[in-house]
């Protein structure tokens, strides 16, 4: 049977990475970091209790806290460290000319290895997440039922998309770019900015425009100060599909925690999968929008592209 | 004759103005090797971009084994083989590896592709490092693979782009004996260089480029031909002893424009105004002169290249 080239760059890229160090080194980071907060939780749980004062947090709570701790951290690297070189390594390696001299398009090539960064990031961040909640929930004795699966399931999947986002943007840089070493640092570039600069500088923006601190015996007018402050910061964060990724990810966990007590001051909670999706969709359309963006614009500059 | 390359005027302008085309008429002839001569910076390998669709040209039209390579690229490259300037391979992945994968982007299920990598690599004397990574070859085994990567389906034209950068003499010939092959079985072959002293002997036709036009194009015999009738008659004679007394009787010749001695090797060169080789083995008969060679000039590909990038067309 003739081969479909989509598959078999997929398949070419997605054995690729799974030999690569640096999937395997991403997988460490999301495992040990996962296994650290869950340290975290034993250790200061144990310490509130010798303390006297006992603050338990259920093993459910421990465990999806912890996940989206590392996901949330892992994801987009995955993005990035699968599209920082996809287009500008095989320039690099003078392999773009042997694969553009065979009977294909050059938008074969963008898509087969997109199949596969998808493949593989579904394939890593859905098997940690198996690994780590399947483990930690036997250790710590957490009950999983199917509402919570589905959940965690769906979570997975937006998290995917987060990761896609990121692969996106990193595609973008590469197709622009002749050198994968430039094309790594502007790709985590875009992540500091996205990840630390911009919701720290819109904290500092919304404090400048909320002015100061209202007197500490003012309880009311330091909540209407809180609240003014987190509402400008969450809308200048809307740049940031990370953002966007929150709202409808962390609302889908949300409500088998404790997080949505914590939250509840503010916010409405929204409790079923249904809702959460009717709440979110908005963000989920952003975040496909982010995704196919850059996507596009990838496909036109290499489509046209002439020097290679 | 039927045409496997046919352009009409053939330009290229870059962004930027880079003119690497300006209005190539081109035609190779089925069957035939074909030689695409020029510096660097010719415009031989936008030219063969361009033939296999991977560069758009700025005006005039391609056709390429009776297909418009603009509109239909992806035919022309399904039936076209090619060796590229800088290519490269997957380092970490065997020969064998990275065969079987571009086999399969030509179409081919995994068994055909496998078996067609294993031929290729046999015929261009790798199939004992098939299962070696690529990070272990040398760059004269690369330049093989490459061979191979084009050896991998039955094409009807196969664009060569500098095809002997990389390899030892044995290699060379090896890849001269391997194109004469290609020609027998009535496969047309495009050799962009410009080391005509490797491949030249091989070709039977050429073009001759120069900042993106061609100067010269045809089977050797027709420019030769050419060159001598529109800057005279040049003979290059090689004596045994005596080449200034044979220097001196040619230049009292009527039919003798100049007679120039070459280094001390006892050779002289002769400019005449017809063809006149028995007339100067005659001369040098009646002078007691003997001598080793004569010929005509241009004799090869490289002398060709040499006169008319002097400006002596």
């Amino acid at each position: 049977m003739a081969s479909n080239p989509i598959l078999v760059i997929a398949e070419k890229e997605f054995s690729d990475a799974v030999r690569s160090k640096r999937l395997w080194g991403l997988t460490i980071v999301m495992l040990a970091l996962f296994g650290l907060m869950i340290f975290s939780f034993t250790m200061g749980q144990t310490r509130e209790t010798a303390g006297g004062e006992a603050v338990r947090i259920d093993p459910v709570t421990q465990i999806l806290l912890s996940l989206t701790a590392s996901i949330n951290l892992v994801a987009p690297l995955l993005g990035l460290s699968l599209g920082y070189d996809a287009i500008s390594g095989e320039r690099e390696k003078g392999t773009i000319r042997l694969l553009l001299s065979r009977p294909i398009y050059r938008d074969q090539v963008i898509n087969g290895k997109s199949v596969s960064a998808l493949i593989t990031m579904a394939f890593t961040l859905g098997l940690s997440t198996m690994v780590l909640v399947g483990l930690s929930s036997i250790v710590l004795g957490a009950a999983l039922d199917l509402d919570l699966v589905v959940r965690i399931t769906l979570y997975v999947l937006l998290a995917v998309l987060l990761a896609f986002v990121y692969y996106s943007i990193s595609l973008l840089i590469s197709t622009a770019s002749r050198r994968s070493s430039r094309s790594l640092m502007l790709s985590l570039l875009v992540w500091i900015l996205f990840t630390f600069v911009i919701p720290l500088v819109g904290f500092l923006i919304a404090m400048t425009m909320v002015g100061p601190m209202p007197p500490a015996e003012n309880e009311e007018a330091i909540r209407e100060w809180t609240k003014r402050v987190a509402e400008i910061t969450e809308n200048i964060n809307l740049i940031v599909p990370n953002t966007h990724f929150s709202k409808i990810a962390d609302n889908l966990l949300r409500a088998r925690t404790r997080l949505g007590e914590m939250f509840g001051e503010f916010e409405t909670v929204p409790t079923t999968i249904g809702e959460v999706f009717l709440h979110g969709w908005v963000n989920l359309a952003v975040l496909i929008l982010y995704a196919v963006a850059p996507y596009a614009a990838s496909y036109a500059i290499f489509t046209s592209s002439e020097k290679e | 004759m039927e045409l496997v390359i046919e352009t009409e005027k053939l330009v290229k302008v870059y962004p930027g103005g880079v003119r690497a085309l300006d209005g190539v008429d081109l035609r190779v002839p089925s069957g035939t090797v074909f030689g695409l001569f020029g510096h660097n910076g010719a415009g031989k390998t936008t030219l063969l971009s361009i033939l296999i669709g991977l560069v758009t040209p700025t005006s005039g039209s391609v056709r390429v084994l009776g297909i418009d390579a603009v509109k239909n690229s992806v035919e022309v490259r399904r039936r076209t083989s090619v060796v590229p300037e800088g290519f490269g391979f997957y380092e970490d992945l065997t020969g064998l590896a990275n065969l079987v994968y571009l086999a399969r982007l030509e179409g081919m299920d995994k068994e055909t592709a496998e078996r067609r990598a294993m031929e290729a690599l046999e015929r261009v004397g790798l199939d004992r490092d098939a299962k070696r990574k690529v990070s272990e070859y040398s760059r004269g085994m690369k330049q093989r693979l490459c061979l191979a990567q084009a050896l991998l389906k039955d094409a009807d034209l196969y664009l060569l782009d500098e095809p002997t950068a990389g390899l030892d003499p044995e290699g060379a010939s090896a890849f001269k004996d391997l194109v004469r092959e290609l020609v027998r079985e009535g496969r047309t072959v495009v050799i962009s260089t410009h080391l005509l002293q490797e491949v030249g002997e091989v070709c039977s036709h050429a073009a001759i480029i120069r900042r993106g036009r061609i100067l010269a194009q045809g089977s050797f015999d027709e420019i030769a031909e050419r060159i001598r009738r529109s800057r005279g008659y040049e003979y290059e004679v090689c004596v045994r002893g005596g080449a200034d007394v044979l220097a001196s009787a040619l230049e009292g010749e009527e039919w003798v424009v100049k007679v120039t001695p070459l280094g001390t090797e006892g050779k002289l060169r002769v400019l005449v105004r017809r063809e006149v080789g028995e007339d100067i083995m005659e001369v040098a008969k009646r002078m007691g002169v003997g001598v080793l060679s004569i010929k005509v000039l241009p004799s090869n590909w490289n002398e060709v290249f040499e006169i008319l990038h002097r400006g002596g067309w």
